[in-house]
């Protein structure tokens, strides 16, 4: 059974099954393609039920929601705990699908200058108390997750986790429970068609916030606050110059 | 980014700004309520405007004062603030807040965003210091896109706010 799509009364905002987002997706792309498509069918005729659709035509407001999905100037990903969260970017306009429910997504339209808020609070940034700023530390990738996982990056796991790493960097004298972790990515392509992109993880114990770095087989933690975190978010997207980029990494031709 | 120590003649304070930001000093008749609402009732003192460069908003960083209760004590004077700030704007989303010092004042820092219609979001930096009698306030307004761009510099200028007696060389 395909769940109809509702529209919040309060927010404006659509509510669908991620497999009838996806059928959306390719519709606004290319309807004559979608409507042959008969695994499509069902959920494009959820969203007709739902009086989103009428034939080849999209309600407005949802096509131009789907715009910057169909032409992204940029993709996002993130991912808070269990949850994931994708986006997409054009250059007037941003669009989230997160998590309503277990099941459900909402697909919300936004200036993308509001993404850096959208995304703060998917992940509960915000004011929080200061303590003594904790050193650096990096940790073996394997254990950082399993530490992540069970919640237990307390300084005994810190220690232990040192201790097994010789040359692990310091340990701090305590950096409290694991309150949660967090990424996005931003990905685009370059002039040339090259994948770039930017990408923050954050995790976020009693003590403070860590922006996380991964170094091959390690994870690097620098303490950090919510307001370089609100900084890296809005540094996220790409700018003129990152869309101009060429292949600049790649080596120069030999000189003649 | 260039910075370049700017003094008020009259306001007794100087602080370190980009040198290629255009500095007007005591512009109280400037149009500035709906970038900073709350200036409209602080003697505005100095206000340093980036040079537009194609951005949806200049960047802005205005240095107001205020005369402040003798009773006046910090925490409830930063509460108030935030309050008006939350009032006289659209959609004010708190990102951080913390305590500090700044040439020997005691005072906080916000960081907050709010809706600006036909711009969009916008990052508001502010920092609230005491001293004695008198509340100074400086706000570094920007595109929220575009905050990475200045965060370094407005830091550096509030980092070398100094008050200085009025006449010094």
């Amino acid at each position: 059974m395909i769940p109809v799509p509702r529209v919040e009364p309060a927010t404006g905002t659509l509510v669908l099954a991620p497999a009838t987002f996806d059928a959306l997706a390719a519709f606004a792309a290319d309807p004559a393609a979608a409507r042959g498509d008969h695994r499509l069918e069902p959920h494009l005729a959820a969203v007709e039920n739902a009086g989103l659709l009428s034939g080849d035509s999209l309600d407005p407001g949802l096509g131009a929601t789907l715009e910057p999905v169909v032409a992204p100037v940029c993709r996002l990903a993130l991912r808070h705990e269990a949850h994931h969260s994708r986006g997409w970017v054009s250059s007037v306009t941003a669009s989230l699908l997160v998590p309503a429910d277990a099941e459900l997504r909402r697909l919300v339209r936004l200036h993308p200058s509001f993404l850096p808020e959208a995304l703060a609070k998917l992940a509960a940034l915000g004011p929080r108390t200061r303590g003594a700023t904790p050193s650096s530390l990096r940790i073996p990738e394997a254990t950082f997750e399993h530490l992540v996982r069970t919640a237990a990056l307390d300084s005994d796991a810190v220690e232990r986790a040192r201790d097994a790493t010789p040359g692990g960097g310091q340990a701090p004298p305590s950096v409290g429970r694991v309150r949660g972790s967090w990424s996005v990515e931003a990905e685009w392509l370059d002039s040339v068609g090259e994948t770039r992109g930017r990408r923050v993880e954050v995790l976020d114990t009693e003590q403070t916030l860590w922006m996380l770095r991964r170094t091959g087989s390690e994870v690097e933690l620098s303490p950090t606050s919510p307001t370089a975190v609100w900084r890296a978010l809005a540094g996220l997207l790409p700018s003129d110059g990152d869309l101009r980029a060429g292949p600049s990494r790649r080596p120069a031709a030999p000189h003649a | 980014m260039d910075l370049i120590l700017s003094s008020h003649p009259s306001a007794g304070f100087e602080l370190p700004l980009p040198a290629s930001w255009i500095q007007i000093e005591a512009p109280n008749d400037l149009p500035l309520p709906d970038l900073d609402p709350d200036a409209r009732d602080a003697e505005i003192a100095l206000v340093a405007v980036q040079p537009d460069g194609g951005q949806p908003l200049p960047a802005v960083l205005v240095v107001a004062s205020e005369p402040i209760a003798a009773t006046t004590q910090l925490d409830p004077w930063v509460d108030t603030n935030l309050d008006e700030l939350r009032r006289s704007v659209n959609r004010l989303f708190v990102v951080d807040a913390e305590p500090v010092q700044v040439d020997g004042l005691p005072g906080w820092r916000t960081l907050t965003q709010y809706a600006v219609e036909d711009i969009g979001a916008v990052t508001l930096e502010r920092w609230l210091l005491l001293a004695g009698r008198r509340g100074w306030t400086i706000s570094a307004v920007t595109g929220t896109l575009e905050y990475p761009e200045i965060a370094e510099a407005t830091s550096a200028a509030v980092a070398g706010f100094r008050l200085v007696a009025h006449g010094a060389p």
